[in-house]
């Protein structure tokens, strides 16, 4: 089954995720809900699941560990969101503009260099062809080009890259526990104060999770970074 | 009119650009943005430069969106501009041979756009693309590296690229990447300093000179921490009358009524960052409350490193480790190769020999690319793998990404 509806308030523990998506069908059920209470909604969301679309469109669904098409837990899907949620953060600059409609760049050559070739420089936005103009005149963003890709390996390829370094461990896992996995020793990870910067392992905010060294440094934390 | 090679390495932070004129063939650089300065001039390239000394609120436009070249409108600008500098008269497309860098693994779409770009806007004779770190081969002094086997770290401004380079070939099930380059480190200092001193969130090249001229990369970092007094600095502030720039007080000399930013720690935690990615997701009030985040291992530099080198094939795992080059602005980090090499050779077999390369006789690590071009340009294999304008109005542009495109991993 590839799209079906998932009630809102059960917290299905699967390995399957599911994409909502908020379009207003009067689709009905198609599980017997076990829960019975959040049927009630009026309007109702249908939910795709997308790595079973995916990878029905591109048959690579069996034993390829390598490929990204494999299904991913919902946790792995939630921890990639905040990972690239907060790598965007960091990598905007300040305030981007928009260039003004007329703005064009005009050779050096075109006005002082007396050369006799005079007529590329003139029209540097507008395009030569088509396919050309279409492009600088596009002004999309990474994300609607992502969306218009039809070939779903190369997007699970590209996007997967992001996320090799997020080296995702099931919090309950069992099946593959004589793997190799059991051998990789996990690195302690470094903790610091976020107010002063010195090591601090042990003792962490109990509201929002930073981590500080000392009583003093808590109590400057509480009173500015705090949230 | 004879046949003339041009080059372009178009990183996210420096096009580099230039013809091959032989010996002396040396390369322009232009920051790759159009910037707006407070008073609402528009300036392409470095012309902010000329034009006022007071960076602060400057905005910036870059054609570049996570590494992948989306906006062509901003970007053909800063090429027509970069073309003038490259030479004295117009450049003629017609009778010019492009070599042009792209991120790896860029989005096929994006490829086509930048090969319809080239030749139907640009009109370009005959045109070979491919992604930077495959063109470093051609620049080692190959008395002292093997240019058979690399393994190319080209840290950059967004991304950080694990390549092995095989025969000059890339071996894309290799390739690995951690998206730290300069522009995290730049906004993760941003973020220390606004919080610890003063916010300085309105001027990035404000940042980018703390950075390039403070930050260092610890060798001990557990040590470094503990002494971290002795590691401070001072970082006197643009004040327009001593610099307009900024710069780190070396003598007893400090101008009575200086604007004095003193770094200790801040100094080694940014870079630190390559071997404990965490760094990144705390301080932040979402992603530090989060268990998910918390519980979840990451992995640093050299995981991905060792992770790049095993996913080779078995014989050239010990050449790879001992022919790893370092490439990329980031790279120029004080102390990056040092510290890399102490802590790889403890992760590798002892019977392994590791070499790390970050000095290639005066060329500077972030045009190692760029020369790499050049010398590729002299070679005779380039003539089988550059695509003409002809054969691509023959078969298109679909055909053409083919022919540059990477393979999807299987």
């Amino acid at each position: 089954m590839l799209i079906e509806e998932i009630p809102k308030g059960s917290n299905v523990n699967s390995s399957t995720i599911y994409f909502t998506s908020s379009i207003n069908l009067s689709a009905r059920s198609i599980k017997q809900n076990d829960d019975g209470e959040s049927i009630k909604k009026n309007r109702t969301k249908v939910n795709y699941n997308l790595t079973s679309l995916m990878n029905a469109q591109t048959n690579i669904n069996q034993n390829d560990s390598i490929n990204n098409g494999q299904l991913k837990s919902s946790q792995q899907i939630q921890l990639e969101r905040l990972v690239s949620k907060r790598l965007s953060e960091l990598d905007s600059t300040t305030k981007s503009f928009e260039l003004p409609k007329n703005f064009q760049y005009t050779s050096i050559h075109s006005t002082g260099g007396g050369g006799n070739d005079k007529s590329s420089s003139k029209k540097s936005r507008l395009g030569n062809t088509p396919s050309t103009k279409k492009i600088l005149a596009a002004k999309r963003n990474l994300n609607s080009y992502f969306e218009e890709e039809r070939n779903l390996i190369s997007i699970n390829t590209i996007l997967g890259l992001n996320y090799q370094f997020v080296d995702f461990t099931d919090l309950n896992k069992n099946k593959n526990k004589n793997k190799r996995r059991k051998i990789e020793r996990i690195r302690p990870k470094l903790r610091l104060c976020c107010i002063c910067g010195n090591k601090s392992n042990y003792t962490r905010c109990s509201l929002c999770g930073l981590y500080y060294c000392s009583v003093k440094c808590n109590n400057l934390h509480r009173e500015s970074r705090c949230t | 009119m004879s046949k003339q090679h041009l080059v372009i390495d178009n990183g996210s932070y420096n096009i580099k650009a230039g013809f091959n004129t032989g010996e002396e063939s040396k390369p322009i650089k232009v920051p790759n943005i159009i910037s707006k300065t407070k008073d609402g001039h528009i300036h392409i390239g470095n012309q902010y430069e000329k034009h006022t000394n007071n960076y602060s609120q400057i905005q910036f436009k870059s054609p570049f969106e996570q590494g992948h070249l989306t906006s062509w409108e901003t970007e053909k600008p800063i090429w027509d501009y970069t073309f003038d500098l490259t030479s004295k008269k117009e450049i003629d497309p017609s009778s010019t041979h492009l070599i042009l860098t792209e991120t790896p693994f860029q989005l096929p779409q994006l490829s086509i756009n930048t090969d319809q770009i080239v030749f139907e806007e640009y009109g370009f004779n005959e045109y070979y693309r491919c992604a930077p770190a495959s063109l470093v081969p051609f620049s080692i002094d190959s008395s002292v590296i093997n240019f058979d086997f690399n393994l190319i770290i080209d840290s950059g401004h967004n991304f950080t690229w694990i390549i092995p380079v095989i025969y000059q070939n890339i071996y894309w099930a290799g390739v690995k990447k951690l998206p730290i380059g300069g522009k995290v480190l730049n906004n993760l200092l941003k973020e220390f300093v606004n919080f610890r001193h003063y916010d300085i969130s309105d001027d990035p090249i404000l940042v980018n000179t703390i950075k390039e001229s403070t930050c260092f990369m610890a060798d001990d970092f557990n040590q470094t921490l503990k002494k971290k007094l002795n590691n401070g600095c001072e970082f006197i502030l643009p004040d327009f009358k001593i610099t307009t720039t900024g710069f780190v007080k070396t003598t007893e000399t400090i101008p009575p009524d200086a604007q004095v930013l003193k770094l200790y720690d801040e100094r080694f935690i940014v870079p630190e960052t390559f071997y404990h990615p965490e760094i990144l997701f705390d301080n932040n009030s979402t992603t530090s409350s989060n268990q998910l985040v918390q519980s979840a291992p990451f992995k640093n530099l050299i995981d991905l490193i060792k992770e790049s080198i095993y996913a080779c094939p078995e014989i050239t795992r010990p050449l790879l480790s001992a022919n790893i080059c370092l490439v990329g602005g980031t790279t120029n980090i004080l102390n990056f190769q040092p510290r890399l090499l102490s802590e790889l050779q403890k992760e590798l077999p002892s019977n392994w020999k590791v070499r790390i390369f970050d000095n290639y006789n005066d060329i500077p690590k972030d045009e190692m690319q760029w020369y790499g071009g050049i010398n590729l340009s002299n070679e005779d294999v380039l003539k089988d793998i550059t695509i003409s304008k002809k054969e691509y109005f023959e078969h298109g542009s679909n055909w053409c990404q083919k022919q540059f495109g990477f393979k999807n991993i299987t």
